[in-house]
């Protein structure tokens, strides 16, 4: 209505984001596929900064800040390449999900160890 | 406006399920973002207010918690609420319900920008730069939700 882009199309950008950043621990497509598994978002908290307009470049830049037993915590951070301001921010929150059970199910360990090794520290 | 008001209902369709064998969480806000609109101008802020006032709410801040999933053909609807009100903002909430059960699926508290539009032959409006909040200097220099206020959680 004012020109800006509307707030599904983050939520998608973000969402695209976790699907790279997931897999760059081993939550890859061919896995989640095989292995009936995937991630769930159970809470978002999405903030929004400077306006974006048709045709504006942004680049999203991910980071998992938390891997529990079954549950993950990424920050995603959306920022407009052409003026370097911050766009908007998603921290999501997520499981490991059983697509058959239709609930979380603990990470393989060896997953896990291969998230804890791309953590970002926060300092919480 | 006083207590909750429906201000959205539908359907899940087939291509808004994802690779998870649920409603995608964007579109999810597709509809919190029209349930928004709806609330807005249930208090006199919607569409004719911005133009002829040339101010508009924003949204610069949304906490959601998913707590059931909707699947394909899925009815639901929102009903929404005033949260809480700032000199420059409004704290509007969402609570999304499966229609067929009653159950609340999502929660989500949505922060929006009391702004003044840019009158310069385009109908924009800027969150930061260009749009000045309405209210006070600098009250959306800093957004910041209802969470990290310290104000109630919405209950289902």
């Amino acid at each position: 209505m004012l020109g800006h882009s509307a707030l599904p199309f983050y939520i998608h950008r973000f969402s695209a984001a976790n699907g790279h950043a997931i897999a760059a621990f081993g939550m890859t497509p061919a896995y989640l596929r095989d292995q009936r598994r995937g991630f769930s978002t159970f809470e978002f908290q999405l903030a929004l900064g400077a306006p974006l307009g048709p045709g504006d470049p942004v680049r999203v830049r991910s980071a998992l800040l938390h891997v529990g037993t079954s549950s993950m915590r990424l920050l995603h951070v959306m920022t407009n390449e052409r003026s370097g301001e911050r766009v908007a921010t998603l921290e999501q929150l997520g499981v490991h999900l059983d697509m058959d059970a239709r609930r979380p199910t603990p990470l393989p360990e060896a997953l896990r160890e291969k998230a804890r090794a791309v953590l970002v520290p926060t300092g919480d | 406006m006083s207590g909750w008001l429906e201000t959205y209902r539908g359907t899940v369709s087939r291509w808004e399920v994802d690779h998870n064998d649920h409603l995608t969480v964007a579109y999810y806000f597709a509809r919190i973002a029209d349930a928004g609109l709806g609330a807005l101008e249930a208090i006199g802020l919607g569409a004719d207010y911005a133009a002829h006032e040339r101010r508009a709410c924003v949204t610069v801040d949304c906490y959601a918690r998913y707590s059931r999933e909707l699947r394909v053909g899925d009815i639901l609807h929102i009903e929404s609420g005033v949260g809480g009100v700032e000199p420059a903002a409004l704290v509007l909430g969402h609570k999304l319900f499966n229609s067929e059960t009653g159950e609340v699926c999502t929660t989500v508290e949505q922060q929006v920008g009391h702004v003044e539009l840019v009158v310069d032959g385009r109908a924009a409006a800027s969150r930061r730069g260009a749009a000045r909040p309405v209210g006070r200097a600098g009250a959306r220099a800093a957004p910041s939700t209802a969470r990290a206020q310290g104000l109630p959680r919405l209950r289902a």
